[in-house]
């Protein structure tokens, strides 16, 4: 156990901080809460003789207890760790396997988009799939498209440059959100920067959410091995998901060590994170248009996590006539599958609720967050159309076509 | 010399004191360690009526301040052949008898590493098929994968069957044992006197500390159990009994850093064994002569000099973090050794093999025998000894049955999924450990009122019920008494929240009044203290910080007896 | 992007810094570890409460923070503490007398000194005569009313003060499992939930008040004060409280509970939220690696020494320029600012570094005021045989036994950075950068537990650093205004 070795676990004090922050003992009595399950129970699972408790797969993995944990404890990685050891003793669910694969499910999805679409939202079908899956029929699918992001990249026009970036673009991009893909590319190109798309996996955090540690790091081995080579000519790797950016900068090295793994997440910058580093150097373009909307913006616990800030707010606050709310009201509760399955559905909304009751009061014309998975929760909890931010930064441009390099 | 006179009144004033003994048994052991409460339940076993005292809690001397390695005989095959043969038999008796209870067949490791004597190791093998203890070998690669905290310069790995032995578990498991087979104990009585007349011993006369009285029990035969007090006792009767005794540090890291015993493949010395414990691990020990066994306190340089050793075997031991140190007392014997001359070697130059002294043969004084040195693996050996010569004494021929019959009764597979709707997994596993079929108890509880399943000490996951059971059983001294039997206040805090919620409880049973609540409370923090002192820097100063502030900033204990202006 | 003022650490100290700077309009940014260990405090603010009264132990004691920022700073950094929580609708409140202190109620049933206490605590003062109710909950573990009601009587009782106190254990029925202060707490947050309780909890009283000291007390001659564990819920207002004391007709007061501690968890909510009010940033899981620094020969006046050797060279006059952080994945982001103001905590708050080796400051690796082992608790202290192993059953002297509860500080407590009368970090020569600040538990010569002093240290450097760093910067604009 890598991450207990560096003394993690060793440095909880017990002091409860995390407690008060973890949104799903918030929510259930089911969940003891963080302190309980990670650094607790892991002094008693270390004997290899004990048994494991299934309600640590009652942890949504949204690190909310690492970000307030004073001493740095890897307390969901713990959780993770046995969640695995877990489902080695006591089986995976299909479901679970299913949710860990959202490239398989997307690959299953698109074969017939427009029908799959449909036929997932039929109630019947979701009520059979509660029944026999476990997934929870309360929930809309995100849809699928015949157009992945990917088909649409290939086919599109490439722009050369001497600058150039590698974007991750993460399943749910590919799959479910073309729209941001394309947002993203868009902007990086207005920027001058070459993109590049190399063959890619899922980053593997959802196989981690569902107890999944070595699927998912011989997904992040094959990354590494596609990424690698741009990376040791000093292209920056852009992520516009801040799930798949935290996993691809932080888990790699942290919790699998790969090798090269460090280096690699050091050239890991989140999409908004690596606009915010050329604002820094006066290289970003910030001839935005004007934009007359109102926006509530929701901070993925998944940024949170990564100590940078809200790097998408300070740009966008640049764009003239844009009014940004933020709701700060902690997890969105959906944290990737945890709110697809049928037992957490629940408990996902309610974990939700304060963020939905702050967004419809903010009136916004938009929601806007910087992780995909919140975005179709926020839409599910309050009905308002959430964009990604680089769809509002893209937008911004496209109202001013005059290009500035000025801070 | 005693006049004639003053011998006359004694003797009378001893024959008041038997006349007014409030109680009356055949045996009287004094001492509750493994060794006493060994031979309290072998009389016991053996219809033997007899009675235990102990001057502290159960289990408060060197029985539960060791490593918890229960031997295979291996360390000491190459020294100390007898002692090897002997650990090697009781152990194999053990891992039965304690199997599911106190002793955990975690497997032992000797490990060799590159600066380590290669000839001894030809020696240690050979010893070891000599006396018959099973080694094999274990392939780098294995060991590695099995245990990555171990140093990848190792040269040579060899499996054992050493295990871990709860020390604490253990005396209970043996007191509740010899409780039910008719046998009774009294901890915190000290022994004043012991009585004899005309060269027959007839009783003893002990101070109760929690009565605080006097009081007098009649026996014909005393079984001096005492350990590193040993001495003591014997100067009780006016006997001369050696024991040198001689301290070991030991030092607590907060979690399982290795999964099996680990022992460095060389002739013993200081801190070249780990053992797995529940959910710590205990690294030691240094060996010091030292004059009184109640003089326990270890220190940074002896915490340091282990910490320095240990990080041959695990090169990051200095990640981890120590919970604390603690010190017991080896109580070694060598008749007719000049106790100089054992002084200049240390300790470990006298042997680990145990005595039987018969006073009535040694120093023609009828009804006492004495067991001095020995080690907690050979135990049981050490009773059933003692016990055949009392029989011998007696003249009953009843046979030993301590190696036959398990030291508790383990808990039903039904009572244990019961628990387990109530509690998470490892709490209930814990709890059928201690307390075998007692669980029972805890099921009563727990299905009357459901919120006794309230965690108390999260580190090592005890339970309010748990804790309700052992104060309503026992007439407790202090919060430590609790904490021996349950392990409250044992894990990585030390106590800072389980303390609080224990008095509580203890409080609304109205066990203790509110003063008795600060005396408890005071001396609890204080005792772990200790601990703590000679460990004091990384995560553990932190805790400190927040054991601090908790107490002495926001319940402001120090602050109780004002010298503020109210 | 370049800020004004970085603040290193979301505690008390910082947070207040933060909250002083950027009113003065600095653009200022925190970065935090973690959360502070202000959640982790009762939510009482103590400034010194031994009698010696503060105005003496400052005149005696040069080296203690208090000293350095002077009682005149003092004063006005608690009253801006008070103005802010005022402002943000959770006020704490003084007594009536200059410097004295509350003595309210703790959760073991002892006393504690407080000099700023939130409204929903400041009427448990156990000096006032008259009947004291504690209320308490089956559910909730870590609060027994028994055990306080008992020691309050005893401690009351000894002081001549009139009036019983008595508890009443209440079973709220609500929940299947023990809970924790927190969890109760936001139960109470639900009002449907709050009034199902609220019900209870006046049933219990009106049983226990009986009807005709009811009428007394509702006619106001001898009102009832009850203690509650303090569960009114997760945030800093004082709705629920209000709500609870018209309901009941009695003087509430809520007692602090050992962690979760629901006045350290509204302590903290109520700063960063009037933070985000006047827009400061918080960035959590920030870790500062180390600082940048430049020397500029000439640019300051003063006690700023001549010459420093910084990383093995020498630099004149270093002042620092930016700060590194390590956010997820280790990269290193470089955080550019005028001036900086250190409030990374002790110990606990991982400000001061404790290995085997001895203290070190973390961050800008200033020299303490002791960092050589001996600190580190020697071995003489606990020699062989100096010290017996038993429990107080034996009556042992007390000056032999190794003692945790003790008035006297251990010896690493006051380990900190050595600072001039501004707060700037100091060698013997003189302050080592020219903007630089040391704040709150980083600071040497003072152990807020002993003195019961937690949170007015940090409180009041906090203050004094900002207001040295606005003085600075207003300086720093009119030197550029000349050029």
């Amino acid at each position: 156990m890598d991450c207990a070795k560096k003394g993690a676990l060793d440095a909880c004090l017990k002091c409860s901080i995390c407690v008060t922050q973890c949104p799903v003992a918030k929510a259930t009595e089911k969940f003891p809460g963080p302190k309980f399950m990670g650094t607790e129970l892991t002094r008693f699972r270390l004997d290899q003789n004990t048994n494991l408790d299934q309600v640590v797969d009652y942890c949504c993995n949204c690190r909310s207890c690492e970000v307030a944990c004073p001493s740095g404890v890897k307390i969901s990685y713990l959780n993770a760790v046995y969640k695995d050891k877990y489902k080695e003793k006591h089986g995976k669910k299909l479901r679970d396997r299913l949710l860990g694969r959202p490239e398989l499910l997307a690959k299953l999805g698109s074969i017939n988009a427009s029908l799959s679409n449909s036929v997932l939202k039929l109630q019947p079908v979701k009520k059979l799939m509660e029944k026999t899956l476990g997934t929870a029929a309360s929930r809309a699918f995100p849809s699928y498209h015949n157009q992945n992001f990917k088909t649409w990249f290939k086919k599109r026009k490439k722009i050369a440059s001497e600058k150039k970036v590698v974007y991750f673009v993460g399943c749910f991009t590919n799959y479910n959100d073309l729209e941001t893909g394309k947002n993203v590319v868009e902007v990086l190109e207005r920027n001058g920067f070459e993109v590049i798309v190399p063959e890619q996996t899922c980053c593997g955090l959802p196989l981690i959410g569902n107890g999944e540690i070595s699927a998912a790091k011989s997904k992040a081995q094959k990354n590494l091995e596609k990424f690698m080579p741009y990376v040791k000519k000093g292209y920056p790797v852009i992520v516009s998901c801040t799930s798949c950016s935290l996993t691809l900068k932080s888990e790699y090295h942290e919790c699998f060590n790969l090798e090269e793994s460090e280096r690699f997440g050091q050239n890991v910058y989140d999409f908004s994170e690596f606009l915010r580093d050329l604002a820094v150097k006066k290289q970003l373009d910030t001839n935005f248009g004007s934009l007359p909307l109102k926006l509530a913006y929701h901070t993925p616990c998944h940024l949170k996590a990564q100590g940078i800030g809200q790097p998408s707010v300070e740009i966008m606050e640049m764009i003239p006539n844009l009014k940004i709310e933020e709701i700060d009201e902690g997890c969105c509760g959906l944290s990737g599958s945890y709110g697809f399955k049928k037992e957490k559905a629940e408990i996902s909304m309610k974990i939700g609720e304060k963020l939905f009751k702050g967004i419809r009061e903010a009136k916004p014309d938009f929601g806007t967050t910087d992780c995909g998975g919140c975005g179709l929760q926020m839409l599910h909890g309050t009905g308002i159309s959430v964009l990604h931010p680089a769809k509002i930064i893209n937008m911004a441009y496209k109202n001013n076509l005059s290009k500035n390099n000025t801070v | 010399m005693e006049s004639k006179a003053e011998k006359n009144q004694a003797e009378k004033t001893k024959m008041v004191e038997i006349n007014q003994a409030v109680e009356k048994t055949r045996v009287v052991v004094i001492g509750g360690g493994a060794t006493g409460t060994g031979v309290l339940r072998d009389l016991a076993m053996r219809g033997i009526d007899a009675i235990l005292v102990e001057q502290y809690d159960l289990a408060h001397g060197t029985s539960s301040r060791f490593h918890g390695l229960l031997h295979s005989g291996a360390r000491y095959a190459v020294k100390d052949k007898e002692s090897a043969k002997e650990c090697i038999e009781e152990n194999r008796i053990l891992r039965n008898i304690g199997q599911g209870s106190c002793v955990e067949e975690t497997e032992g490791w000797f490990v060799q590493l590159p600066q380590d004597d290669a000839t001894y190791i030809e020696k240690w093998l050979k010893a070891c098929q000599e006396v018959d203890i099973p080694v094999n070998q274990v392939t780098l690669q294995e060991a590695f994968r099995l245990e990555p905290n171990l140093n990848k310069e190792a040269v040579r790995v060899f499996r054992v069957p050493d295990g871990a032995i709860d020390g604490f578990r253990l005396v209970w498991a043996n007191v509740k044992s010899a409780q039910m087979h008719g046998a009774r104990y009294y901890s915190y009585t000290k022994v004043n006197k012991i009585l004899q007349d005309e060269g027959q011993i007839s009783g003893i006369q002990v101070y109760d500390l929690k009565g605080s009285e006097t009081r007098v029990i009649a026996c014909d035969y005393i079984v001096n159990a005492a350990g590193a007090w040993a001495g003591k006792i014997a100067t009780l009767a006016n006997l001369k009994v050696d024991v040198v005794t001689d301290k070991g540090t030991l030092i607590a890291l907060n979690h399982r850093i290795t999964s099996r015993v680990i022992n460095r493949l060389r002739a013993p010395n200081d801190a070249d064994i780990m053992v797995p414990h529940g959910t710590v691990a205990i690294l030691g020990t240094t060996s010091v002569k030292i004059d009184d066994p109640d003089c326990l306190q270890s220190t940074r340089s002896e915490v340091e000099k282990i910490l320095a050793i240990g990080k041959e075997m695990f090169p990051d031991i200095e990640s981890f973090r120590v919970l604390r140190s603690f010190a017991g007392v080896r109580p070694l014997y060598q008749e007719a050794t000049n106790p100089e001359e054992v002084a200049d070697g240390g300790g470990r130059a006298v042997s680990r093999g145990f005595a039987l002294l018969d006073h009535e043969e040694r120093d023609g004084l009828r009804g006492m025998i004495s067991m001095v040195g020995g080690k907690l693996t050979t135990y049981r050996l050490m009773a059933e000894q003692a016990v055949d010569l009392i029989c011998k004494k007696i003249g009953l021929n009843e046979s030993c049955k301590t190696h036959l019959v398990p030291l508790i009764s383990n808990a039903k597979r039904q009572d244990f999924e019961t628990l387990m709707r109530y509690l998470p997994v490892p709490a209930a596993e814990k709890l059928a450990e201690r307390l075998g079929s007692e669980v029972e108890e805890i099921i009563n509880k727990l299905e009357v009122n459901s919120h006794k399943a309230e965690i108390l000490c999260e580190c090592e996951l005890v339970t309010m019920a748990e804790v309700e059971k052992v104060i309503e059983e026992n007439h407790l001294a202090n919060l430590s008494d609790i904490r021996r039997k349950t392990r409250l206040g044992m894990g990585t805090c030390q106590g800072t929240f389980c303390s609080y919620r224990a008095l509580g409880l203890m409080f609304e049973k109205d066990l203790i009044d509110e003063a008795k609540a600060k005396q408890f409370l005071v001396d609890f923090l204080n005792q772990r203290w200790k601990g703590i002192y000679p460990v004091l820097w990384g995560q553990q100063i932190r805790e400190t910080e927040l054991t601090r502030n908790l107490y002495l900033g926001m319940l402001n204990l120090d602050g109780m007896d004002d010298e503020y202006e109210i | 992007m370049k800020y004004d003022l970085i603040v290193i650490g979301a505690g008390m100290a910082g947070l207040i810094a933060a909250a002083k700077a950027r009113e003065q309009g600095l653009k200022v940014l925190v970065l935090a570890q973690g959360q502070g260990s202000l959640t982790l405090t009762s939510g009482a603010i103590d400034l010194y409460a031994k009698s010696t009264g503060l105005d003496e132990f400052v005149k005696n004691n040069e080296e203690h923070p208090y000293a350095k920022v002077g009682l005149e700073d003092t004063l006005r950094g608690l009253k801006y503490f008070q103005e802010i929580s005022a402002e943000m609708g959770y006020p704490y409140i003084t007594q009536a007398e200059r410097l004295k202190s509350f003595y309210l109620p703790t959760a073991f049933g002892t006393f504690k000194p407080t000099f700023l206490a939130p409204m929903t605590m400041a009427k448990g003062d156990l000096r006032q005569n008259g009947d004291i109710l504690i209320l308490g909950f089956q559910e909730l573990r870590d609060f027994s009313p028994s055990l306080v009601a008992a020691n309050l009587l005893q401690i009351r009782q000894r002081h001549g003060i009139k009036g019983i106190c008595e508890e009443v254990k209440l079973n709220l029925n609500l929940l299947k499992k023990s809970v924790n202060a927190f969890e109760l707490a936001s139960l109470m947050d639900d009002k449907e939930t709050r009034q199902i309780i609220l019900a209870k909890i006046k049933t219990a009283i009106d049983g226990w008040i009986g009807d005709r000291d009811r009428a007394k007390n509702d006619a106001g001659d001898s009102k009832l004060r009850v203690g509650i564990p303090a569960v009114l819920g997760t945030m800093p207002s004082l709705e629920i409280f209000g709500e609870f004391e018209t309901e009941l007709k009695v003087d509430l007061f809520e007692i602090p509970t050992i962690q979760p501690s629901m006045g350290g968890i509204r302590l903290n909510t109520m700063i960063i939220n009037y933070l985000k009010k006047i827009g400061v940033k918080v960035f959590y899981a920030s870790t500062v690696t180390g600082v940048g620094t430049e020397g500029e020969s000439g640019s300051y006046e003063g006690e700023v020494a001549e010459d420093r050797t910084i990383m093995g060279g020498v630099t004149k006059n270093p002042i620092i320029k930016e700060v590194f952080v390590e956010s997820a994945g280790g990269r290193l982001t470089s955080y550019k600012t005028k001036y900086l103001i250190l409030a990374t905590g002790g110990v606990y708050g991982g400000g001061i570094e404790s290995t085997q080796e001895g203290f070190r400051e973390k961050i800008v690796k200033l020299p303490l005021n002791s960092d050589d082992k001996t600190t580190n608790l020697a071995d003489e202290s606990c020699a062989t045989g100096k010290f017996k192993s038993i429990d107080s059953s034996t009556n042992l002297d007390k000056s032999k036994r190794l003692v945790f509860v003790s008035e006297k500080s251990p010896a690493y407590a006051k380990v900190g950075v050595k600072v001039d009368s501004q707060l700037r970090p100091v060698s013997e020569a003189g302050a080592l950068y020219a903007n630089l600040y040391v704040t709150g538990r980083t600071l040497a010569e003072f152990d807020p537990v002993i003195e019961k002093s937690g949170h007015g240290v940090a409180i009041v450097t906090g203050y004094k650093a900002a207001k040295e760093v606005i003085a600075l910067d207003q300086k720093d604009g009119e030197k550029d205004g000349l050029r």
